[in-house]
This record gives structure tokens, C-alpha cells and sequence, in this order.
């Protein structure tokens, strides 16, 4: 095990580094640059060439690679081109603390909600509660993030006003981002365990562990929902590794200081070191989940064996 | 309550489907003795699973049973509380399912699926489950039982799971055992091996047996009477010699002469039984066989012939009219 883990670390470096420069030089080769004149229109020209060569930009792009890579080595993600005296590095860490606290929120929202409200549509197949389910994850499923939020917003901040329309700090500011971020994964983990839930239940084995008289709720509770649980599991990875980093959409909804925020900004300000920093980052984090959800897999499932 | 340890009593039972209603059983007596290997055998559908299924209350929940007495040990089945019959399961009735490879969780030691009924039923401790559960696997011909108990049913072969099955089925010492068709995944020479096996812990633990099977030659080899099933109906039942070698019914003589024979030179042709079981959507009126019986008469198709007994007290009987018309006339069944 510990031999896979290595070796999966190794191939993220390789993926990582493949990440890196795919990023680096499709950044580069997009028309216009943080201080090229047309996007700064009001700077003299001899400012802007000052600031290129003080980022490095004048040099040949492929020597601009090797100086950010030799940064990237030692930990160093540079200077943000736009915000004055901030380290990416910076950024990173005073933006993802609110993202990482709305995120991790979210995802367990939609398990402690998706996961049962999955089981029950199961068990009673054809139920209101079935019909409750399917509604929820069609609506879920087709509406985008912004309606959700849109409609939290006027019924609970402007009509009920009981809840904080935007911003971030106490724990009233969470409730509508959170329920806006978990609507969706709500939905797909309800139907993913609905589906595999039924199917787990037509086992013979679960047949044989009623006839030997086993409690139903023991035979859902241990053999049910550890045999249907692998689909969710899946999901969960690259999902943990999306919600903890930021939602660009509702970060900036709700005026939540995240690292999403700066990304958006970052990619229509052309500021080079953010964008490359916070996707780093992003892909750093979805390769660790991966490898976190194949771990999970072979605890759930000793017939999955790493193969070293 | 009868004396005996498992009693069925016009049992039907029928499965609500789209499209109508499968009469599945309908309407059939079954009785096991204490310490007694009796076989129920039929060709796929004709209602043998669902027979056991039925009692056990395992059935799917567009199921309804009906009987006029189900009663087992001394207890009234039909009134029991769910819980009640729960409690009964796994405990005093114990079961094997034909497939060793999918009746065990995949994601469970071995151990701890055996383990489990014994703490439920017996309320044992861990510790004592776990010496119980080693005793089971040693019983049942299991090699290296300790190591064993910390495997997965993956790394087990079939005719293993299949021991471990029976471990599981024995550990709470049942009064009565019940195997579906225990033997019908496993290739032949492990087949004898379980069968033997089951008959072993037959006699170590005096448990009566209810061999639900297709294959006469499993019968053969275990059993000491024979249910023959057909249609949801009871055919012919007797004891085992009764039914090999004085057959009354004519689907029981279409059976007999339908498996082949090892000592055979290949001269004698088998006989297969043409056409296939009726519909039990549709179920006919009559007997059930009518429709591929070779002595089929014109009352066949109009009336249910009754079980009629070979004789006062002989425990052989028959559902067939050519029988019934034999008892009447006083001759001892077909020629």
C-alpha cells in the first residue's frame, strides 16, 4: 500500500508538472499581457516597459518558464502582477481558509442529506419520498447555482430576512452559500445511492443475511450501505477537491473572501503568477482527492488490490 | 398442534406482477420429521423455492401466502410477529442458497459472517463466537480455520463458500435445515463432497433436512422420502424407494426416465418429457401435466385429481386420476 501511494505520488509530480507547463504556455500565447498598452491605456509606455522587465516580462517566454519553474522548485508561486505587494502564496493562504470552511460545509451537508434521503428512496421505491427525491435531483440536476442562490437570497434575506444577504464571518453568513453549494451534489448522491442501494439489494446475499435472521436495519445499516456506497465515493473525490478550492460563482455572489474570487479576477486581469498559482494549487488538490477516494476504495472493498 | 417439526398445510402463494397474478404455489401439504433428509424436487418454476421462501417469510413484497396451517417446532407460523420469525431464522431454521459465490457479503471476513448470527441468536461474545465460528470450520472440512476466519469470501473457491455456507447455516445448531438447490453450482465431484457433508451434519446434530433440488440423483444419494413437485402442485410424494422404483405418476416416471445413467453403454436413449410447465398466470383447471402427459384422459384437463395413497398407511401417494381410478378398482396403481 504504502509502495502504491509513492508510486501514484510520482505519476501526480509527472501530471503536475505536464499541468504546469500546458497552463504556462497557453497563458502566454493569448493575445495581450498584464501591461501590454491596450490594457493599460492611461500609463505611459515607458512605465509599461519598466514593469515588464521588473515582472521578467521582456525576457524570451522560455526563459520565463525556466525562471517560474525554478521558483515553483523551491515553493515559490511569485508576486501577484496586479495586486501590489501580495505573494500568490499570500493570496493562496488568506483566500482558502473561507473557501476550504463553505466548501468542507457543503460536502458534508449533501452526504448527511444526500445519503439517507438516497437509502429511503430505495427502501421505499415508489414512495412519496421516491417522488420527493426525483424531484429534488431533477431540479438539482437542471438549475444552475446562480437561480438557487438568486431565489435563498429573496426568500430568506429579503422576505423571511432572516438570514444575511451576503458577506462572510459569523455563522448566519454560511447557511445560503452552503445550501446553494450542496444543492446539486445533493442530488447526484441521492441518485447515485438510490440506484446502487436498489441494485445491492437484490443480492442473493442480501437475501441470505435476512434468512438468518438478521435485523433488517443491521442488514441495510452493515451490509447495504457499505456494499452500494463505492458510486458516491467516486463522485465525492473530485468534488471535495472543487468545493474546498472555491466556488467561483457563489464566492463571488456572496462577497466570500475564497481563492475563487481571485481567480476570476485573475484570468480577466491577465495577472499571470495568480492564474498559474491558483491553478497549481486546484490540481494539486484534485490529484491528492483521487488518490484519497482510491485509498477509501480498497478500505471499503478488500477485493480491490493495488497492484504495486 | 401436529406432532410433526415442520407442517404446510394448503399452502398458495402468488406474486402480484404487471399483467396479472403468478400462482406460483398453489395450494400444496408438506410435513418433515424431526432428524429426517426429505427432498422436494420439480424442474425449474414449478414452486419449490418459493415454497420455503413462503414459510420463511422471505419473499418479495408483491407476495401473498396463504395457508391453513403453517406451523413449525410446535409454533404457529402464521401468527408469529415478524420479529418472532426473525428470531427463528438463522437460529432454528437455518438455510443454504444455491449459489455459494453470491450468498456471502463480498465486503465481510468469513468470520465475521459467521460470528454474526451466533452473537445475534446465541448472544455470544466475540470471543466465543470466534472459538464457535473455528469449531464450525473445522467441522465442515475447513483446513487452517483461524487463518481462514480473517479471509474474504473472494479468496474462498466455490465448493469452500459452499462449506462455509453450511458452517454458517449449522452454527446455531437448527432443528431444521433447509438448502435450495445446494449443490446445483458446483461441479460434480464437489457436489458429492457437500452432499456428504450435509448428510454428516445431519447425523452429528440430528437436524431435520429439506433438499430443494432439480436433480434426482442428489435425491438419490441423501434423501430417505421424496416430494416431487409440478406446477405449483405436489405430484407424488413416498419414500425414496417408493418413488425410484414404484413411480405412480406419470410426470415422476417421465422424471425417472429422463436422467441419464453412468453404468448405461449408450444404447438406452434418454426420454426427455416434451413441451414445457404450464403458465401459472393461467394455471389449468385440471392437472397440471395434462397438456404433456402420454395417459392424459379426458378428466385430466376438467378436474384436480386429489393425493390419493397407494395404499392404507403406505405414505406413497399420488395426484393423479389413472391413480385414483386404480385405488377405486382396488388394483395397486399402474401397471
Amino acid at each position: 500500500m504504502a509502495k502504491y501511494i509513492l508510486k501514484r505520488l510520482a505519476a501526480a509530480g509527472i501530471s503536475m508538472l505536464v499541468l504546469v507547463t500546458a497552463t504556462f504556455f497557453l497563458m502566454h500565447a493569448v493575445p495581450g499581457s498584464p501591461f501590454s498598452p491596450g490594457e493599460q491605456r492611461n500609463v505611459p509606455p515607458k512605465v509599461l516597459e519598466n514593469l515588464r522587465s521588473k515582472y521578467g516580462l521582456d525576457l524570451p517566454v522560455w526563459k520565463q518558464y525556466l525562471n517560474y519553474m525554478d521558483n515553483l522548485f523551491h515553493g515559490n508561486l511569485g508576486y501577484s502582477f496586479k495586486k501590489l505587494n501580495y505573494t500568490v502564496n499570500e493570496l493562496i493562504t488568506s483566500g482558502f481558509p473561507a473557501s476550504a470552511v463553505v466548501g468542507a460545509l457543503a460536502i458534508l451537508f449533501a452526504l448527511a442529506v444526500g445519503i439517507p434521503l438516497g437509502i429511503t428512496s430505495a427502501l421505499k421505491r415508489g414512495g412519496w419520498m421516491d417522488w420527493f427525491s426525483m424531484i429534488l435531483a431533477t431540479v438539482g440536476i437542471s438549475m444552475p447555482i446562480f437561480i438557487i442562490a438568486i431565489l435563498l437570497m429573496f426568500v430568506f434575506s429579503m422576505k423571511l430576512q432572516i438570514l444575511p444577504i451576503y458577506g462572510y464571518g459569523t455563522a448566519s453568513h454560511l447557511v445560503i452559500p452552503v445550501i446553494c453549494l450542496a444543492f446539486s451534489p445533493i442530488a447526484y448522491i441521492t441518485r447515485l445511492m438510490r440506484s446502487s442501494m436498489l441494485e445491492v439489494l437484490r443480492q442473493d446475499y442480501i437475501r441470505s443475511t435476512r434468512a438468518r435472521g438478521v435485523p433488517e436495519l443491521m442488514v441495510i445499516a452493515k451490509h447495504g450501505v457499505r456494499n452500494s456506497i463505492l458510486p458516491v465515493v467516486t463522485y465525492i473525490g473530485p468534488l471535495i477537491a472543487i468545493l474546498l478550492t472555491g466556488s467561483f460563482v457563489v464566492e463571488r455572489l456572496f462577497m466570500i473572501p475564497g481563492i475563487g474570487r481571485y481567480f476570476v479576477t485573475a484570468v480577466s486581469e491577465r495577472d499571470y503568477s495568480v492564474i498559474l498559482g491558483i491553478t497549481i494549487f486546484y490540481g494539486a488538490f484534485i490529484m491528492l482527492c483521487t488518490l484519497l477516494v482510491d485509498v477509501a476504495y480498497a478500505i471499503i472493498d478488500p477485493r480491490v488490490k493495488f497492484t504495486d | 398442534m401436529s406432532g410433526h417439526l415442520l407442517e404446510i398445510r394448503n399452502l398458495r402463494t402468488a406474486f402480484a406482477i404487471a399483467g396479472g397474478v403468478v400462482r406460483a404455489v398453489r395450494g400444496i401439504d408438506i410435513f418433515a420429521d424431526k432428524g429426517e433428509f426429505l427432498g422436494v424436487v420439480g424442474e425449474s418454476g414449478c414452486g419449490k423455492s418459493v415454497t420455503m421462501l413462503s414459510v420463511m417469510r422471505l419473499l418479495s413484497e408483491n407476495a401473498s401466502v396463504k395457508a391453513d396451517l403453517l406451523s413449525f417446532d410446535g409454533m404457529d407460523l402464521l401468527r408469529q410477529s415478524p420479529k418472532k420469525m426473525r428470531m427463528l431464522l438463522g437460529d432454528k431454521i437455518g438455510m443454504i442458497f444455491q449459489d455459494p459465490m453470491t450468498n456471502l457479503d463480498p465486503l465481510y471476513t468469513i468470520g465475521n459472517q459467521i460470528m454474526e448470527p451466533l452473537k445475534l441468536h446465541r448472544k455470544m461474545t466475540s470471543r466465543e463466537a470466534r472459538k464457535r465460528a473455528v469449531e464450525m470450520l473445522d467441522l465442515v472440512g475447513i483446513s487452517s480455520p483461524e487463518q481462514r476466519l480473517k479471509q474474504y469470501p473472494h479468496e474462498f473457491s466455490g465448493g469452500m463458500r459452499q462449506r462455509v455456507m453450511i458452517a454458517i447455516a449449522m452454527s446455531c445448531n437448527p432443528k431444521l435445515l433447509i438448502a435450495d438447490e445446494p449443490t446445483t453450482a458446483l461441479d460434480v465431484t464437489i457436489q458429492a463432497q457437500i452432499l456428504e457433508l450435509m448428510k454428516d451434519m445431519q447425523d452429528k446434530f440430528a437436524t431435520a433436512t429439506l433438499l430443494i433440488t432439480h436433480d434426482l440423483g442428489v435425491i438419490a444419494s441423501t434423501c430417505s422420502r421424496v416430494i416431487v413437485m409440478y406446477g405449483g402442485l405436489i405430484m407424488e410424494s413416498g419414500s425414496t424407494e417408493d418413488i425410484f422404483y414404484r413411480p405412480e405418476h406419470p410426470y415422476t416416471i417421465g422424471l425417472l426416465s429422463s436422467i441419464s445413467d453412468v453404468g448405461d453403454t449408450g444404447r438406452k436413449k434418454l426420454t426427455p418429457i416434451p413441451g414445457s410447465p404450464p403458465d401459472l398466470m393461467n394455471p389449468p383447471a385440471g392437472c397440471p401435466f395434462t397438456a404433456r402427459c402420454d395417459s392424459a384422459m379426458r378428466i385430466c384437463a376438467k378436474a384436480r385429481p386429489q393425493m390419493t395413497e397407494t395404499g392404507p398407511g403406505s405414505g406413497h401417494g399420488a395426484a393423479c386420476w389413472l391413480s385414483e381410478a386404480g385405488a377405486a378398482t382396488g388394483k395397486a396403481g399402474r401397471g
